[in-house]
């Protein structure tokens, strides 16, 4: 990606974002409430969870609080691509677009810049709120380990994000690659509360869907300063995870954008 | 050098009711022919008008060159350089004006959009601002710095126009770009691409339904229907061939007395459409017939009787006329 055109899309991008003042200052307020509403609820949780929350330090606001933010990334990896490919093929713009001499590799990853910033920022919010504001405790953290797993998380679902902008390319409407993953691993991936709370059936399904390892793999580091040599099944589970997904993600975004070439159909929606 | 060549080339679309068609026949299913076997180059330095009536497959022609649509069969170049092949070679030299006025973001302004495309485009950022400023006034955007969405269409049209302007492209691929501008701005921008093409060398492929357009810039001329050149060369050939004339104004030296009423006694003349004023001053404007009359044989009866000219302008029927004309040769 050429970062001329990566500095060309992110300044578009917060020039349109800075075009709705309102929106933005109630999206940095939606991070407060969402934090207080789960500070209030910790209260009440941590007094008759503890069993399950014990290996990750027995405080439910700092469980949580990660499970909210790597589920932030696992919206935006999801659904960046996808959403950027719908909203440039209704404005109209996409074909205005692809008909710059702008790879379509270069154009979804550069697209989509704004929205993993983004993301990262309001986790950076979530968490200095959360420090400042509502005692967020972390126990003898292990950065390494925890941006080790954080990286792989974005891009693992973000190679699932290209499948999701693949449907998109074809289909137009109707994605059921963010509808599965999404509604399942909110469920199921350990955002809210730990897997081990399911039934012995359901964590065995939790074991297929990679959020359950990005989630393990994060509080153990942050909560419980574990290392990677600790975490290396979450870490091998994760990574093997990424490498096929990352392969599938490519080759239907390829398959995909030739496809609608081919049918003409690239700007329609 | 050729700026555009394409040769032989054809493309279907798929026609499929729906995801389920898709599954269900994946290979299969109807396909709209949208271009046959069409061929032709345009040289750079020359302008070359594209003429055909709705779904003739203009546009489509102009989306392969862009790579934005995959022919079926043939080929298609910029500069020599398959587009296929070596797509993001080809769009380095290109710039393209489609009909779409909605090709913009709308929370923008015109300046903050054409900075994007700009940068995209890969022009350079010393010579970016001069550009759009350039372009800008070339085409009167007054509102140059109002977001997009508050534009009239003629003022997204100009900004189309002024995103095909940026870097200097030797190739300009224009979807009917004076659709919707005011006649000076059209004027001014049909000049300036006879410039482009003549002092600069740009080869400009120009898609238009406006006659006036085409005789004002056009060297040569392709007309497709249906997605089949039916026709290609210099506008008064072409047009003059498919588009026979209905009315003829002539100016003579010296008239007799009544000499209008010899005029409509010439085969193929239907009648006299301008009044004894203007035949006392040797003008005359006579209505003729499709069928019975030759230009050629009224010019010579003309200059055998009143000696050489000093006015001939034949005027065609319009384009919905010639293009009813092709429909009622097909059937």
């Amino acid at each position: 990606m050429k970062p001329d055109k990566a500095l060309a899309f992110l300044k578009k991008d917060l020039q349109v974002a800075m075009s709705y003042r309102l929106a933005f200052l109630l999206q940095l307020l939606g991070i407060g409430f969402t934090l207080a509403l789960f500070f209030f609820l910790s209260r009440l949780v941590d007094a008759t969870m503890n069993p399950y929350l014990g290996r990750y330090g027995g405080d439910y606001f700092s469980f949580v609080l990660i499970g909210v933010a790597v589920s932030n990334y696992l919206s935006t990896g999801l659904n960046a691509f996808s959403g950027r490919i719908r909203d440039e093929q209704v404005l109209g713009t996409l074909e205005a677009v692809l008909a710059t001499p702008t790879r379509f590799s270069t154009y979804l990853l550069a697209s989509s810049l704004w929205s993993f910033l983004w993301a990262s920022f309001q986790v950076l919010v979530y968490i200095v709120l959360g420090v400042f504001f509502f005692h967020l405790e972390l126990n003898n953290p292990n950065y390494g380990a925890a941006i080790l797993f954080l990286a792989l998380t974005v891009i693992a679902f973000s190679s699932l994000g290209l499948v999701a902008a693949a449907f998109i390319l074809v289909l137009k409407r109707g994605n059921p690659v963010n509808w599965f993953f999404t509604s399942l691993s909110r469920l199921l991936g350990g955002v809210y509360f730990p897997v081990a709370i399911l039934p012995e059936w359901l964590q065995h399904v939790a074991k297929i869907i990679p959020l359950t390892y990005s989630l393990e793999g994060m509080r153990m580091a942050l909560l419980s300063g574990q290392g990677i040599g600790s975490l290396r099944g979450e870490l091998l589970a994760l990574v093997l995870f990424t490498f096929f997904a990352f392969f599938i993600g490519v080759g239907a975004a390829r398959f995909a954008i030739r496809r609608a070439r081919r049918d003409g159909t690239l700007g329609q929606y | 050098m050729d700026g555009v060549r394409v040769e032989g080339l054809s493309k279907s679309y798929p026609v499929r009711s729906g995801f389920l068609d898709s599954i269900r026949r994946p290979f299969g299913g109807g396909s709209l022919r949208a271009l046959s076997g069409v061929t032709f180059s345009l040289s750079r330095g020359e302008v070359l008008a594209l003429l055909g009536p709705n779904g003739s497959g203009k546009t489509t022609l102009l989306k392969i060159l862009a790579s934005l649509v995959l022919p079926s069969e043939g080929r298609a170049m910029i500069d020599g350089i398959d587009v296929v092949r070596r797509s993001l070679e080809t769009r380095h030299r290109i710039g393209l004006c489609m009909s779409e006025e909605r090709s913009f973001y709308f929370r923008l302004t015109g300046r903050q959009n054409l900075d994007f495309f700009g940068r995209l485009l890969n022009v350079p950022s010393d010579r970016r601002a001069a550009e759009i400023e350039e372009a800008a006034a070339l085409l009167r955007i007054d509102e140059i710095d109002a977001r997009f969405m508050t534009y009239s269409t003629g003022t997204r049209q100009k900004l189309c126009v002024a995103r095909a302007l940026l870097g200097a492209r030797p190739v300009l691929l224009l979807d009917e770009p004076t659709r919707g501008l005011d006649p000076y701005t059209s004027a001014r921008f049909l000049d300036r691409l006879r410039v482009l093409a003549r002092k600069e060398g740009r080869a400009v492929l120009l898609a238009s339904h406006d006659l006036e357009a085409v005789h004002r810039v056009a060297d040569r001329l392709v007309f497709l229907h249906r997605g089949e050149l039916l026709a290609e060369g210099r506008p008064e050939e072409v047009l003059g061939s498919f588009r026979p004339p209905r009315e003829v104004e002539i100016e003579v030296r010296d008239p007799e007395e009544g000499w209008s009423a010899w005029i409509k006694s010439l085969p193929g003349v239907l009648e006299i459409v301008s009044d004894e004023d203007l035949a006392a001053r040797g003008r005359c404007l006579a209505r003729v017939s499709e069928e019975g009359f030759v230009l050629e044989e009224f010019v010579r009866a003309v200059q055998e009787r009143f000696g050489p000219l000093r006015r001939l302008e034949v005027r065609h029927g319009s384009l919905e006329e010639l293009y009813r004309r092709f429909a009622e040769k097909e059937r």
